[in-house]
């Protein structure tokens, strides 16, 4: 199946063209959603109810260069209609103010950047990013200072800022 | 702080590792810093996409399928375009009202606006009149809007002024309510927590976009100092949004209602003040500087009365600056001497200060140091080591620079001074003789050299050079049984006694003021504390004598000006307890820095001076 023909069924409803999709674009999904709502578990909801979504607005598709960016649309308002959910008292906009192409792409290269970092860099970007330790736990699971650990954590953002701006230049 | 420190602290900062006092100081720096600002703004968009660098936990495709088998669920047709961008939250409608919404989003390493909408609620206008006061503002179909490079200003309904910088677009979805979609505008700004800030420019950053709200009224701009949101969430109701930070600890309002002004009384206050300080009459001028002071007695004020000038008045903004570089030269240490009075090590020492009483440090280890004071350059300190011992200069660390072993064959030494040009050290000297209980005040070159006699008719008690190094104050004897401050001239050839041994009281430890027309000396009457006794002042002819402070008893005081003149130094048992204070020059605000529950007695307090330019 050409990708002219897979877009024509995925557009149609071919359940097996949008499984397809599902298995492609999941982790951008993925990491766009916990950008939002910060949360594994939501972001597991979150991920279904977007590409129920999804699925139900196949009709409005246009574009096959576009899926993704529209998936990725999607699946930011399903975010944040679930923070509305949590913060009742808080009215949500629609659109977003970075663009989403840009996050997409800051995502990439932040992904890359921290590929490229030591296993002991990645282990404190995890401890602290994905486990969100204080500098006084990393310290005490790392066996360092509590000031070794600030002064790290700076180093590698610094790392990762200018691998970005890098990336970002070429 | 120093864009290099700055860095590791935005680290900390993002981190939610950073102190209270040193959040303030890193916000400050980053407000007036546009590098830093941009750095804070990157690395805590960075942090976002950093914590959301994460992998689905499983392949939900087959789920998903399954999912839609079960509901049985069609793509529908007949979506209009904003649905198919992105699957319109069902029911963001319901609560669209006329408050404005924002959300914030918390990451796991910072917190960063994600999004944010503000609708500001207007007076009932139509959308013709939206009014271009300036700039190229493009206007179309209920939107506003600036292109690259361009800015501008618009006039709402109601007189509400937005400014718009390049890349902006803001909408007037109603005739009543107004979207920022994009880049920036102005609007003002109420600080309702925290600094007695009443208008702002607040910096709301957002993910991918900057927000820069600013004060909109076009009065009293200069009172606008930065705010930097950079984490937190917005909530509207009722026309004004509630920027709540994401730890709670700052609370500002932005107002959709009519600007903020400064309060008409304060206007009113400074305006007249800074009339009074371009004044041809230098009285009129001192008596505004130190009212300007006591305006913006608080470094926050100062700094938020000059960075907000800057903008509005440049040339206002540099006059008051140096008005206020002035008034807040007020020295940086204290330098005094605490003990318990034994003769052991450790029963006397030399310590220093800051103003406030904080970052006490004990400089020497050798018991019974006396008499410290300054060097003019702020970087030494001249005392008598293990007395009797010689005149030694030590640097803030406690390390000996110099000693003038030579002079002790000149007997017990005292009160080692230096000239404000560093270059001759007054200092009085005795021989044992109960028959004489005069001192001998000499003068020397810095190096040693050049000792010569000024007189032999002085008393144990602090001496001061005036601040052109002409002059000497001191304790003198000029008459058999008639002590009194007397001052001298370092060539020996002026000479006048200001007050007088009243068989009752004695005064001595005058110390000049910084303007050299004023001395502070402290008085004792052993007889009746209520009568005479306490902290005095004069002027440098005789006249005007004015008490300033009562104590009870002082002894070995040293009343101190600090370098700006605003405030006294002294050492007291004020209240009943020995002590250091410190009160403002006309003897207000008494305030004990030390008290000897901390560790015996203390004395000899000297206020450090401000450092001048040229001297090393």
């Amino acid at each position: 199946m050409s990708s002219h023909e897979w877009f024509k069924e995925l557009k149609l409803g071919n359940k097996a063209a949008f499984e397809q999709l599902v298995k492609e674009t999941q982790e951008m999904v993925c990491r766009v959603i916990y950008t939002h709502v910060q949360d594994n578990s939501a972001t597991e909801d979150i991920i279904q109810e977007t590409y129920l979504r999804a699925y139900m607005s196949l009709n409005g598709l246009r574009e096959p260069l576009k899926v993704r960016a529209w998936l990725a649309g999607i699946a930011r308002n399903t975010a944040m209609e679930w923070i509305r959910k949590r913060r009742p008292q808080t009215l949500l906009r629609e659109d977003t103010v970075m663009p989403l192409e840009d996050l997409l792409e800051r995502q990439l290269l932040a992904k890359k950047a921290i590929d490229n970092l030591d296993s002991y860099e990645r282990r404190i970007v995890y401890l602290r990013y994905q486990q969100g330790m204080s500098y006084k736990k990393i310290a005490s699971v790392l066996d360092m200072t509590v000031s070794g650990v600030g002064e790290k954590l700076c180093r590698v953002r610094k790392k990762i800022k200018e691998e970005i701006e890098r990336e970002e230049a070429l | 702080m120093n864009c290099k420190d700055a860095e590791i602290w935005i680290s900390y900062y993002l981190d939610k590792e950073l102190v209270e006092t040193d959040k303030r100081e890193l916000l400050s720096h980053v407000s007036t810093c546009s590098a830093c600002s941009n750095l804070l703004k990157t690395l805590g968009e960075n942090d976002l996409v950093i914590a959301s660098n994460v992998q689905p936990s499983k392949d939900y495709s087959p789920q998903i399928i399954k999912a839609i088998n079960a509901v049985s669920l069609a793509p529908q047709p007949a979506f209009d375009r904003r649905s198919t961008r992105g699957g319109r939250a069902e029911g963001a409608t319901t609560k669209r009202n006329s408050v404005a919404l924002v959300i914030g989003l918390s990451g796991a390493a910072a917190v960063i606006l994600l999004s944010i909408i503000i609708w500001l609620t207007l007076a009932p206008s139509n959308l013709e009149s939206i009014k271009v006061l300036s700039g190229k503002v493009h206007i179309e179909n209920g939107f506003a809007k600036t292109a690259k490079g361009e800015e501008g200003e618009i006039e709402l309904a109601g007189g509400h002024r937005i400014r718009l910088s390049q890349n902006t677009e803001i909408k007037v979805e109603k005739p009543t309510a107004l979207n920022l979609n994009n880049g920036s505008a102005t609007f003002d700004v109420k600080k309702v927590d925290g600094f007695t800030v009443k208008t702002a420019v607040a910096q709301v950053r957002v993910l991918g976009t900057k927000f820069k709200l600013e004060f909109g009224g076009n009065t009293m701009k200069e009172m606008m100092v930065t705010l930097f949101v950079i984490s937190g969430l917005v909530e509207l109701q009722n026309n004004v949004a509630t920027l709540k930070a994401s730890d709670g600890d700052t609370v500002y309002a932005l107002s959709a209602q009519e600007p903020q002004k400064l309060e008409e009384k304060d206007r009113k206050k400074l305006e007249e003040l800074l009339s009074r300080l371009g004044n041809d009459d230098p009285q009129v001028r001192e008596k505004a500087q130190q009212e300007l002071g006591q305006f913006v007695n608080n470094e926050a004020r100062a700094t938020f009365v000059t960075q907000s000038l800057k903008n509005a008045d440049p040339d206002l903004s540099e006059r008051l600056k140096s008005i206020l570089g002035a008034y807040k030269n007020r020295g940086e240490k204290i330098v005094y001497v605490a003990g318990t009075g034994s003769q052991q090590p450790g029963g006397y020492e030399v310590w220093i200060m800051k103003p406030d009483g904080t970052e006490k440090k004990k400089l020497t280890t050798i018991s019974y140091p006396g008499y410290p004071t300054w060097s003019p350059d702020g970087k030494k300190i001249i005392y008598v080591s293990a007395e009797p011992g010689p005149i030694t200069i030590m640097d803030l660390n406690g390390k000996t620079q110099k000693d003038f072993k030579s002079n002790i064959e000149l007997g017990r030494i005292a009160f080692p001074t230096f000239s404000p040009d560093s270059k001759q050290i007054a200092f009085l000297s005795r021989k044992k003789d109960p028959k004489n209980q005069a001192w001998i005040l000499y003068v020397m070159d810095s190096d040693g050299g050049n000792l010569r006699k000024l007189t032999d008719k002085a008393y144990f008690s602090a001496i001061c050079f005036s601040p052109d190094g002409m002059k000497i104050a001191y304790l003198g004897v000029p008459k058999e049984e008639n002590p009194g401050i007397c001052v001298m001239g370092v060539q020996g050839t002026y000479f006048k006694q200001l007050t007088e041994y009243k068989k009752s009281w004695m005064d001595f430890s005058p110390c000049f003021s910084p303007d050299g027309n004023k001395i502070i000396f402290a008085r004792q009457n052993p007889t009746s504390v209520a009568d005479q006794s306490g902290i005095w002042v004069i002027d440098v002819d005789g006249s005007n004598p004015k008490r300033l402070v009562k104590t009870m008893v002082i002894v070995d005081s040293r009343p101190s000006f600090s370098p700006s003149g605003k405030e006294i130094a002294f050492m007291s048992r004020h209240d009943g307890v020995w002590g250091i204070f410190v009160m403002d020059a006309d003897g207000a605000n008494v305030k004990r820095l030390v008290a000897s529950k901390e560790g015996g007695e203390y004395s000899y307090p000297v206020w450090s001076p401000s450092v001048k330019t040229g001297q090393d």
